[in-house]
């Protein structure tokens, strides 16, 4: 087990396990989206409160699960590659960030396209949207100091700083908004997230879930790929990666 | 902590030296702060409905406008690189860097604060909570921001980065800071806002020159 | 989709748009950076 994450900790093994295991997340991963898809918008029926609006938590839900994730699992493999310089770690959180960010965006502009319907507004600031918001400032914020940096070992190092101080401070932004999101109830009906769900909207939500997850591995492995080989661009083992095609 | 008192000292004296840097930003609270009465309502009620929010605002703000000055000089003369490599532990020697930046911009701001409160029309009392979120809350802001301009010490285009950086972790201090001075002026208990950003204090008083001081030491190389 | 249509049928295009374009703009990032690498390469060994 400690073997193979050392090996994994190489460039060059890594690009080759990568290069394989993409096509086997993406055909996965896509079974799983149309599975999921078909379940929610299909079978699924109706709520019997919202009725088909409803059906934007198929991707809602997902896309704001995997917006925290990406950015612990950011921080995490940042962590990683600032403390034992790891350099396919360091590809892996410069390579999270943009896929955070997207994920983030579609939280909001879905969670704003269900809000109309549900609150009559494309906006409240409600807290779940407010923190995402934020969130998305955080990721914007990373994206930001990683291009400005023009050295991507500094840019990562620094890149892994940054992350890790946000991820001290999301909890804190996190309570912060949502005591101040009880100091100014009234405007807020939060209908996003019903307490009990019926397991026919349940199990798409997880199939759902679980594609987008594979899908995130998927495209992180892609572009921490591309990464690498900038990162390595002038070792022997990309040499014979780029000579054999 | 010889170390400390001497680098905290020494930024004082500069500081003096240089007081444009003390009073402008002074200078940039108390017209923005003006311009809201001339662009929202001169009314009394709309100023005291809205003060608590835009004074934490603009004093985010111009504390963001003095952020980057905390290294600059350190990094141009290259006085930073002899911090780095002098036997004292680096962050002490940001801590004392910190608490220099915020005696020469928090300090001033927060004595002006019964002016501030004076133009919005806030009472006695409120202008008292609103002295001492601010006493709490400042300090928040330059050990946060001190993690923002290490880590853009080195780069040219640093400005607008750094309020990117900085802001989104400015948030709880300005919910708690503005709420604080609310919660008085609507007669509601404001002790728990004070005691939230009294931990934030202790927090970042812990762990932000640990940060910043990482941040520095990656910038630098 | 009971009136709502407009408001699911385009959070699930904005979706679709979104995922497309991750999973293109690497692929098309990876092969570029291999050509540029392997032109590189080649300008090197033309010049040794």
């Amino acid at each position: 087990m400690w073997t193979f994450f050392h090996k994994l900790g190489s460039p060059p093994y890594f690009y080759r396990i990568a290069g394989r295991l993409i096509p086997w997340l993406g055909w996965v991963c896509a079974g799983l989206l149309v599975a999921g898809l078909y379940g929610g918008l299909v079978l699924a029926p109706p709520d019997y409160q919202q009725g088909d609006s409803y059906r934007i938590i198929f991707i809602h839900v997902p896309s704001a699960w995997m917006s925290l994730f990406i950015y612990v699992l950011m921080a995490v493999s940042g962590a990683v590659g600032l403390i034992w310089r790891i350099k396919v770690a360091e590809a892996i959180a410069a390579a999270s960030a943009p896929v955070g960010a997207w994920f983030t965006f579609l939280a909001l502009i879905t969670g704003s396209l269900w809000g109309k319907p549900m609150w009559g507004t494309y906006w409240v600031w409600d807290a779940r949207l407010t923190s995402e918001l934020i969130l998305l400032f955080l990721y914007l914020g990373v994206i930001g100091l990683h291009s400005a940096i023009e050295d991507r070992r500094t840019a990562s190092r620094a890149t892994a700083v940054l992350s890790l101080v946000g991820l001290v401070n999301i909890p804190i932004i996190h309570f912060s908004v949502e005591w101040w999101n009880t100091l100014h109830q009234g405007a807020t009906v939060t209908k996003i997230g019903a307490p009990s769900i019926d397991l026919s909207m349940l199990l798409p939500l997880l199939i759902m879930a679980l594609g987008f997850k594979l899908y995130y591995f998927m495209v992180l492995l892609m572009r921490s790929r591309v990464e690498v080989l900038e990162r390595e661009r002038g070792s022997v083992w990309v040499r014979e990666v780029v000579q054999t095609g | 902590m010889r170390a400390f008192v001497a680098v905290t000292r020494r930024d004082l004296l500069l500081a003096v030296r240089r007081r444009s840097e003390i009073a402008n930003p002074l200078l940039f609270m108390l017209i923005v702060i003006s311009l809201f009465p001339l662009g929202i309502s001169p009314a009394p009620e709309t100023l005291r409905l809205i003060a608590p929010g835009i004074i934490w605002v603009v004093a985010l703000l111009s504390v963001l406008l003095t952020l980057e000055s905390m290294f600059r000089a350190d990094f141009d003369d290259g006085s930073l690189e002899q911090m780095l490599v002098s036997p004292h532990p680096l962050a002490l020697l940001v801590t004392a860097k910190i608490a220099a930046h915020w005696l020469v911009t928090g300090l001033p701001l927060l004595l002006v604060s019964p002016l501030l409160g004076a133009l919005t029309h806030l009472n006695a009392a409120t202008t008292v909570v609103l002295a001492a979120s601010l006493a709490l809350g400042t300090p928040v802001l330059s050990f946060v921001g001190a993690i923002g301009v290490a880590l853009t010490v080195g780069l040219r285009r640093g400005g607008a980065l750094l309020s990117l950086l900085v802001l989104p972790l400015y948030i709880p201090t300005l919910i708690f800071g503005a709420n604080a001075v609310s919660a008085v002026m609507d007669g509601l208990p404001y002790h728990g806002q004070l005691m939230m950003l009294g931990a934030f204090l202790l927090f970042s008083l812990a762990l932000a020159p640990l940060a910043a001081a990482a941040a520095l030491r990656i910038s630098m190389n | 989709m009971g009136g709502y249509g407009v408001y699911v049928w385009s959070a699930y295009a904005i979706w679709l748009a979104v995922m497309i374009i991750n999973v293109v703009q690497p692929a098309i990032k990876s092969r570029g950076t291999l050509k540029r690498l392997a032109r590189s390469i080649n300008q090197r060994a033309k010049q040794t």
